[in-house]
């Protein structure tokens, strides 16, 4: 079976150890574990009619103290850049985020996740702003961990986009 | 562009010199000269990618330059050493460090144990060995404490840290290789970043009480070992081995991963080396069982065993039957011994005791082991004093016997006569002093008594009829007190009815007075229980009353 690693990457709090609960284990809980260091999981998908095991390498959010270590990025074969929809500057974050991957280990499949879905009436990111992302051509999803929402979709995708990366 | 290559460009320029310096010359020379300084810079354009073909195809060149490139070296390193060292100190140095380390980890590791082992029981025993059998003292020490296992061992992709395969001794047992190569990766990372050491310095162990995992890195794999206990230095040079040979067979599909492991299937083998075992004393001990020693102890502990079993069984066996015989009726156990093959007892036995032969018996004895001499005697017990009463008096079925300190009941109904008979027989028998009747017996006795007198005076009709019924009181009396009882006789005595009234009352009282003071002349012992003789007269009340003194015994328990 293919293995692949993929990381979930996003400022602090915004939700990528929730969606990999979801994702792996079906689960969420209200409760907040801030992680340190790193969290490895894996869950298979399948891509076609090939099973591809994601190696996932939930890294601890970057904040004013915190910088990503950009030796866990190596060998990944995509990420994910994760933003609270509720928080602005998770926004901001995503951009430094994702040129520092570009300048770290090179141009890699990604997908922008815009979590906290369920919390309509809290979103802190205009639409304008999004469709700029749009404009980019970054590929993204509006998730919820809580409810579920395009989380199996999200990670299905970019499994699609990594083997498509590999053919190319 | 071609030019000529077997024409050595010096000798050209030799040749030229020799030539005569007119002008035409001159010219001629020039434009060679010319020639030669084109030639040569085309010859410098083309060489790198001469040389870049010629080895892409096959060998020849560097077959060619090889003598160049070794005199080029031995040249360098006789004229000035020094350049060459420092040329290749950068890969000579990190590899006689790392071999020092190890070698030095080694010495520290045994010197260690040596130390940990010298003062303790088993530290006194290796030095004995170590004087036995003339090895060093720590090379003992290694040999019985080196004791570990590599349960598990990873392959895993340098740059990705995903597992490329894995191998376990107990594969059920296994962890989830995946994420743990991903996670050690992860450490390896973390630790590198965070101490911001060099990128050739790794992360060499992991260690968790007893178990330990030992990395080796090549330029594109690591092998971790997972190991329990307490392995030997010495394992990483096969674990430095085994990446090695991973590396060198796997070159191109190391560098290329694009995420599938199988085709690393084929470096089971290499790995599975690695899962190695090595026995501590008391492991290595247990492949010895079967030495001859071993199964001659074993047999002999065996027959012991058994032996004793068999001993210990007729021991108990021996006790118990002696005990028994101790304490049955009718034995007296003189000796008893009890030897390894046969066992003897002696003693007195009474022929109404019960068989010895069947005791024995009884305790599983062998008669054949077990001698008996049993002299006959008669023993003074109760049950057997009154068998051989039986046997003696043939007392009638409404008499019973019974025996009790050296004195023979009897009780019931008898006849005087076989009474006065057992009076006389009885102490004849062992152990008996006397015969007396017993309660019932005595009262029947006496009630049964009818003394006659010749109407209308005091006189019996037989000559001295008291003898007999004052040993029959004293019988009386005697049981009475025995049985803890009160008794008082009525002496009744009556008349026929031909005289008056006066007279008959006077002359039965008369009668009556009369038997119990014959009664107490005759014995001593009944003179103090006078009072409980009661002489009464009826005279001729009762129907059918005739001239005589009858008795009434009034029984009383306390």
């Amino acid at each position: 079976m293919i293995q692949k690693k993929i990381c979930m990457l996003g400022a602090t709090g915004v939700g990528k150890t929730s969606l990999v609960r979801r994702f792996v284990q079906s689960i969420y809980s209200e409760k907040y574990h801030s992680t340190i260091g790193v969290k490895i999981d894996k869950k298979s998908v399948r891509v076609g009619d090939e099973d591809v095991n994601l190696l996932l390498w939930d890294l601890q959010g970057e904040d004013r103290e915190f910088k990503i270590r950009p030796s866990f990025l190596r060998g990944a074969s995509g990420y994910f850049i994760v933003v609270d929809l509720t928080r602005h500057e998770t926004f901001v974050t995503a951009f430094s985020i994702q040129q520092m991957v570009e300048r770290e280990v090179g141009p890699l499949p990604f997908i922008v996740l815009f979590n906290k879905n369920d919390l309509t009436e809290q979103i802190d990111i205009l639409p304008t702003e999004l469709e700029q992302m749009i404009n980019f051509g970054w590929k993204m999803f509006r998730t919820s961990a809580k409810s579920g929402e395009r989380v199996e979709e999200a990670f299905q995708k970019l499994a699609e986009k990594m083997l498509a990366a590999d053919a190319a | 562009m071609s030019f000529e290559t077997d024409k050595p460009v010096s000798d050209e320029l030799t040749e030229e010199q020799r030539r005569p310096t007119d002008v035409a010359n001159g010219e001629a020379g020039l434009a060679d000269l010319r020639r030669i300084i084109v030639e040569s810079e085309s010859v410098s354009a083309i060489l790198p990618s001469a040389i870049r073909k010629s080895s892409r195809r096959d060998q020849s060149l560097a077959a060619a330059t090889l003598p160049i490139v070794e005199e080029n070296i031995r040249q360098s390193a006789q004229r000035n050493p020094r350049v060459l060292a420092e040329a290749i100190f950068p890969i000579i140095g990190p590899a006689v460090r790392k071999a020092i380390a190890e070698a030095l980890g080694q010495m520290v590791q045994s010197l260690n144990q040596t130390l940990d082992h010298s003062f303790s029981p088993e530290g006194v025993k290796w030095r004995l060995e170590a004087m036995r059998t003339g090895k060093p003292f720590a090379e003992v020490v290694l040999l019985h404490t080196l004791l570990y296992r590599v349960e598990q061992v990873f392959l895993i992709h340098k740059e990705t840290g995903v597992m490329l395969q894995h191998v376990s001794v107990d594969p059920s047992a296994a962890e989830d290789g995946d994420m743990v190569s991903a996670m050690l990766t992860a450490i390896q990372d973390f630790v590198h970043d965070s101490f911001k050491e060099s990128e050739d310095a790794t992360l060499d162990a992991l260690k968790v009480r007893d178990l330990s995992v030992w990395i080796e890195y090549g330029p594109d794999a690591i092998l971790a070992a997972v190991i329990r206990g307490n392995a030997p230095l010495a394992l990483r040079e096969t674990l430095v081995e085994a990446i090695e040979e991973i590396e060198f067979d796997f070159d191109g599909e190391l560098e290329n991963f694009r995420g599938d492991p199988s085709v690393f299937e084929p470096a089971r083998p290499i790995l599975e080396r690695c899962l190695r075992l090595q026995l501590g004393e008391s492991a290595a001990t247990k492949s010895k069982v079967l030495t001859p020693f071993n199964i001659l102890a074993s047999g002999l502990l065996v027959v012991l065993i058994v032996a004793g079993f068999f001993w210990i069984r007729d021991a108990y066996r021996w006790s118990g039957f002696v005990t028994r015989l101790r304490h049955e009726p009718g034995f007296v156990v003189a000796e008893s011994e009890r030897g390894f093959f046969t066992h003897s007892i002696s003693g007195l036995r009474d022929d109404l005791a019960a068989d010895p032969e069947a005791i024995r018996a009884e305790f599983k004895l062998d008669s054949d082991d077990v001698a008996q001499d049993w002299r006959p005697f008669q023993a003074v017990i109760a049950p057997f004093v009154v068998e051989r009463a039986k046997r003696l008096l043939s007392p009638p079925a409404t008499m019973s016997l019974s025996f009790a300190d050296g004195v023979l009941y009897g009780d019931g109904a008898a006849s005087r006569e076989w009474i006065a008979e057992a009076r006389k027989l009885a102490p004849a028998l062992n152990g008996v002093k006397s015969f007396e009747i017993g309660p019932s017996a005595a009262r029947s006795a006496i009630e049964s008594q009818h003394l006659s007198f010749v109407c209308g005076s005091t006189e019996f009709t037989i000559a001295d009829p008291t003898a007999m019924l004052t040993l029959q009181f004293e019988d009386l009396f005697r049981s009475a007190a025995s049985a803890g009882a009160s008794v008082k006789v009525e002496i009744v005595g009556s008349a026929d009815p031909t005289g008056t009234d006066d007279f008959n009352a006077s002359i039965s009282n008369a009668r009556a007075e009369k038997v119990k003071s014959d009664v107490l002349s005759r014995s001593t012992y009944l003179k103090d229980l006078a009072g409980r003789l009661a002489p009464v007269g009826v005279g001729a009340e009762n129907a059918g009353s005739d001239c005589a003194v009858r008795f009434r015994v009034i029984w009383e328990d306390k």
